[in-house]
């Protein structure tokens, strides 16, 4: 059953057309790349699955409910969360405090619970920071609990990325180019995380220019050029299309 | 010793107006410059409802800042569609309108004459007319003030709001309602701005359009960011010191024509060193 639908989608900025008439459809529990060259559109079709933009036409389904027009806070409340391309850790505050607020409260945050309902908030608090000192220690971030996100290295601040967005135990999960800039250890690192993503029922949409790591990591793969889908399937079935050879891999 | 106590009701009634001032931009990034505003309508609300309806202190003050709360619920509107530059634009033209309407509403508010003779607060039978009482009064009220804030920044609700002031579009695709947080620390900041501006109001006996213009909001601004955003404890620094210097500036021994104008020197100085030198002021973890 595919878990997100996206119909007919188009976005044009200035004239230019970022999205024109994409649709496709990501099934559940798949690992599906994004491939295509720069201004292909694919970090524009995330801000367009996130509302972070005003869509032109088309609408985009999620579990069969029409997320098109819906705030981007309620559209991650239903379960889907991203990434940027630039990782975008919350620079002064901690690496702890940067992972609370990825977990989801079951307590209401707001300032009624925090005078009346404070246990249930300080519960939730504690069981979020057992599981924070345990994902920080399964990718060797351990001692970087207290230490302010800004103080990160970039390769350590695309981890910690990453640990949001297991912590937000998102059902659809939008990467954009979670590799770019990392060094091969971290590159290994991250990908056994998507790994672990996927084998825990997660669906991912993968940005990423690596094809390497994209045949490695994907079922399926969606080539855009010029806002439009230019192929869809497996890697080594659409990498031999001629068009794709042409707009993105080249000779 | 009159004196000292003079200055540390001033002190004490600056820091609940510096401590939720900071609430409202150090720790949720909102940079309103209307915040004097506030404590102006509280000053106005707590002072016309002693003065012309006979009203007790604490029911007039705490109609005062149901009234602050209430103007900010619907300034918060269209103050907090906008961000950044534009959104301290507004907060600018919002004080603007404000003040205008102190001067202006001249059957409410008596306009540039101001509001005179308010009564200082009785309690419980208790004459507050004794400054010591009063300093007790504020110093209850500043404590209570700091309970609250401390709890609130504390707790997960604080997080929130720091998250908020750090990336706001992060913020949504966790799913937090970013609108919604920021209404309401808009406005609780604001409550806690009219209460402040009801104690000077009862305090001081006399209140005029001209105590809240544009620059007191500046000089809060001034108190926060010295003592550094984020800070609870930096704020009652920051208020402290920028309610202390003018006092000791009289002792310098300036030119009495210049001695009225040197504090804004001073304040300005103080800024300048702060953004060169210390971005997050005296305590604060956080650069604006």
């Amino acid at each position: 059953m595919s878990l997100l639908q996206i119909k007919n989608i188009s976005k044009s900025f200035d004239g230019l057309k970022a999205l024109h008439n994409l649709s496709f459809n990501v099934n559940d529990g798949e690992i599906v790349g994004v491939i295509g060259p720069n201004g292909a559109g694919k970090s524009t079709l995330f801000n367009a699955i996130m509302n972070h933009i005003n869509k032109d036409s088309g609408d985009i389904y999620f579990d069969g409910i029409n997320i098109t027009k819906k705030p981007t806070h309620q559209i991650a409340g239903m379960g889907i969360v991203r990434t940027f391309q630039d990782s975008q850790p919350l620079p002064q505050i901690s690496v702890q405090e940067n992972l609370d607020l990825a977990f989801k409260y079951q307590t209401d945050i707001s300032l009624v619970s925090v005078f009346g309902r404070h246990k249930f908030l300080q519960e939730e608090q504690q069981v979020h920071f057992t599981k924070i000192k345990e994902l920080l220690h399964e990718v060797g971030l351990g001692s970087k609990l207290n230490v302010q996100a800004q103080d990160l290295s970039y390769g350590q601040g695309k981890l910690l990325e990453m640990l949001k967005v297991i912590a937000s135990d998102a059902r659809l999960i939008l990467l954009d180019e979670p590799f770019s800039g990392l060094f091969p250890e971290m590159i290994k690192l991250v990908t056994k995380l998507i790994y672990d993503l996927s084998a825990s029922g997660k669906t991912i949409l993968l940005v990423e220019h690596n094809m390497q790591l994209i045949e490695e990591i994907c079922d399926r793969v969606i080539v855009m050029d010029a806002g439009q889908k230019i192929a869809d399937g497996d890697f080594k079935t659409v990498t031999k299309q001629q068009n794709v050879i042409d707009s993105y891999l080249g000779k | 010793m009159d004196f000292i106590v003079q200055l540390a009701i001033y002190s004490a009634i600056a820091s609940i107006a510096a401590v939720s001032l900071n609430y409202v931009v150090g720790f949720t990034g909102i940079m309103s410059i209307s915040h004097a505003s506030f404590y102006g309508i509280g000053a106005y609300g707590t002072a016309l409802l002693l003065t012309k309806t006979g009203l007790s202190f604490v029911p007039a003050l705490l109609l005062g800042v149901l009234i602050t709360g209430l103007v900010a619920a619907f300034a918060s509107v269209p103050i907090l569609r906008l961000r950044e530059d534009s959104l301290m634009l507004v907060s600018v033209g919002f004080a603007l309108i404000i003040h205008s309407l102190m001067l202006n509403w001249q059957s409410l508010t008596n306009g540039p004459r101001g509001v005179k003779s308010i009564p200082r607060p009785e309690i419980f039978g208790i004459s507050l007319t004794d400054k010591n009482f009063y300093l007790v009064l504020c110093l209850v009220l500043l404590v209570l003030t700091i309970i609250i804030f401390y709890k609130i920044t504390k707790s997960p609700y604080g997080t929130v709001i720091k998250g908020i002031r750090e990336n706001e579009e992060v913020m949504k695709n966790y799913g937090y309602n970013v609108s919604k947080y920021k209404h309401s620390v808009f406005v609780l900041g604001a409550i806690f701005a009219g209460l402040a501006g009801g104690l000077f109001a009862s305090y001081i006996q006399y209140i005029s359009p001209e105590s809240f213009i544009l620059l007191p909001s500046v000089f809060m601004l001034i108190m926060v960011i010295l003592g550094g955003m984020g800070s609870i404890g930096g704020s009652i620094i920051g208020a402290i010191l920028i309610t202390v210097i003018p006092e000791l500036m009289r002792f310098a021994g300036l030119p009495s024509s210049f001695a009225a104008e040197s504090n804004q020197i001073v304040y300005g100085i103080i800024l300048f060193a702060l953004m060169y030198w210390r971005p997050q002021g005296l305590f604060g973890k956080y650069k604006i």
